[in-house]
């Protein structure tokens, strides 16, 4: 990944994590006439009109942020052509506060960690997640699918769908590559989300790169291997080719990816 | 010389370990490519239910079915987990014979009904320290949709399949295949990084920023057990990925014509004996009872499914 990609992505997942959450980013919306629901940002017109002050939409102070909180992933491909990307948790605060299994269910209070979200909400609505399977089709047919897990799991979904579909990334760069991260640490006094650093894992770059990286106006703090495990997303991903629809995955066993198909035998 | 021996693995042990740790936490990875002629199944956390979903896959079933199947199977071989029978789920589903993208959505709603939700008075539970301190009191979220939902999810995209291996949500009558033996056997080294991975996570500021502040005060008591509570829970899903090392013998174990060889014992004789109730034919009619039996019960419990016994033994009535 070169250092202006680099800066691409961490622009565009800050934008994605936060931006509703941004002040000038509402006024912004509000000003070109994206108002409703959170579909508006789902149009080409939105992204048309966003990506260019991307930098400026940035570069203000505010509060609020929400990390990914899914929990399995699960992509499937079948005889016919049907496609299955899944995604499940438990949405409980870290291993759960009961630890209480009643007839099989484990019942660690189970959508604990929504509390906050309960506060805002009006009776009767849904309450918001951050899951976000991924399907793209081409010509019709689906060509990727994308389910991703963890605390990163939408910088690690940006990354490998930009890298398969804009890239044209082979599977085991892709995925054998430093994963993009949220960085969790407290915000600063007025700290603006275009000066906060970006968490990547120690040793993962050479020097080089990271000269190349900070030239480029991103500030990076480099997190224990540890630390990166346990915030980090982990995907799993099914490119389809087409025509034909033979399937091809990447199982990374450390990061726990698992995948079997027809061609392998019990 | 056996003193020797000993010693020799010992320190056989320490390298293996401190190796397989080192390949566990370094960049990059090493991931390898796997290929299908037309079906594959890919997840995160269990190879057990993965292979779960090619078996489905291999009997007949839609990508639906091994979806469902694969993660019911992590549900039921991590129980206290990250993953929950109460839990939520989203699908994304391509359906080939219409060329329709088809989303679902099964989160968590609130109850319609509440009037002034912060006056609800916080329950007395053994989580009550948490509520006490919160802001929204007693207020609950709905019901999970996860069960209900791939029930609904099956009905319209399934097959009807009659396959046998849906009777249970491990597949015990077909044996692994050998290139998954090595991580079925990892030792416990996974384990402690991925406790390690837990308090370094709740150790540093994300912690204390995880819901979007510094803990209050309330929460003080219980910010001091949790770090203890996570290494226990990291290290008990790390070694919830490799206890399969024991299923994974059990699988070597029943294969056809084990049960003669007199290996089958304990467990190995459980996974015999399902695997031997799962050559019969799966009765419709007690699939139907049994399912309205769980929606009886359901129903009776006001919804909350977190309160009834689910027929989670019998996979097939679950995607029947």
């Amino acid at each position: 990944m070169t250092q202006k990609a680099f800066k691409a992505y961490v622009y565009a997942n800050r934008f994605a994590l936060y931006g509703h959450y941004w002040p000038r980013v509402a006024a912004f919306e509000g000003a070109h006439g994206f108002v409703g629901d959170c579909r508006v940002r789902l149009t080409p017109q939105y992204a048309a009109a966003v990506s260019p002050h991307l930098a400026s939409l940035l570069d203000a102070p505010g509060v609020g942020a929400e990390a990914g909180h899914d929990s399995q992933a699960i992509v499937v491909v079948d005889h016919w052509g049907n496609v299955a990307a899944l995604l499940h948790s438990i949405n409980t605060v870290n291993w759960g506060d009961t630890g209480i299994v009643v007839g099989g269910i484990p019942i660690a209070d189970a959508g604990a960690i929504n509390r906050d979200k309960l506060v805002k909400m009006k009776p009767g609505e849904s309450v918001p997640n951050p899951m976000s399977p991924v399907l793209a089709l081409k010509a019709g047919k689906p060509v990727l699918a994308v389910a991703s897990t963890g605390v990163s799991s939408t910088p690690e979904t940006t990354r490998l769908v930009g890298g398969v579909l804009a890239g044209g990334a082979d599977l085991l760069s892709l995925m054998s590559a430093p994963p993009l991260l949220v960085n969790l640490n407290s915000f600063e006094p007025n700290q603006s989300l275009v000066n906060r650093a970006e968490s990547i894992p120690t040793g993962a770059y050479d020097a080089q790169q990271l000269q190349a990286i900070a030239a480029e106006g991103v500030p990076v703090r480099e997190e224990s291997l540890l630390r990166i495990w346990a915030t980090r997303g982990t995907a799993v991903m099914v490119v389809i080719d087409q025509p034909g629809g033979a399937p091809r995955a990447v199982e990374v066993q450390n990061v726990s990816g698992f995948a079997e198909s027809d061609l392998m035998s019990p | 010389m056996k003193i020797a021996r000993c010693l020799t693995a010992v320190a056989t042990l320490f390298v293996t370990a401190s190796v397989q740790q080192r390949d566990f936490l370094s960049f990059p990875l090493h991931p390898s490519i796997v290929k299908g002629r037309a079906i594959l199944v890919t997840a995160t956390l269990s190879p057990v239910a993965v292979h779960s979903g090619i078996e489905v896959l291999r009997q007949g079933g839609t990508a639906a079915d091994a979806a469902a199947t694969v993660a019911l199977s992590e549900i039921a071989t991590n129980l206290g987990s990250v993953v929950s029978y109460a839990g939520i789920s989203q699908l994304l589903y391509f359906d080939a014979k219409t060329e329709k993208v088809y989303a679902l959505d099964a989160g968590w709603g609130t109850y319609a009904h509440e009037t002034d939700p912060k006056s609800i008075p916080p329950p007395t539970s053994a989580s009550s320290p948490v509520s006490r301190a919160h802001r929204c009191g007693g207020r609950r979220a709905g019901p999970p949709d996860s069960r209900p939902r791939i029930h609904g999810r099956h009905r319209s995209h399934a097959r009807p399949v009659r396959s046998p291996a849906l009777r249970q949500p491990l597949p015990a009558r077909h044996r692994i295949r050998p290139e998954r033996r090595d991580d079925l056997a990892r030792p416990g080294d996974f384990a402690s990084a991925a406790a390690a991975a837990a308090l370094a996570y709740v150790r540093g500021p994300p912690f204390r920023q995880h819901a979007g502040r510094k803990p209050a005060k309330g929460r003080r008591c219980l910010a001091a057990t949790r770090p203890r509570k996570n290494a226990r829970g990291g290290g008990r899903q790390g070694r919830g990925l490799y206890v399969y090392r024991r299923v994974g013998a059990e699988f070597r174990r029943v294969g056809p014509g084990s049960g003669r060889t007199g290996h089958a014992r304990g467990l190995g004789a459980l996974q015999t004996r399902v695997a031997r109730s799962a050559q019969r034919p799966v009765r419709r009619r007690d699939r139907v009872r049994t399912w309205r039996r769980f929606e009886r019960d359901l129903s009776h419990a006001g919804g909350d499914q977190s309160a009834v016994q689910p027929p989670h033994r019998d996979l097939g009535i679950l995607l029947a």
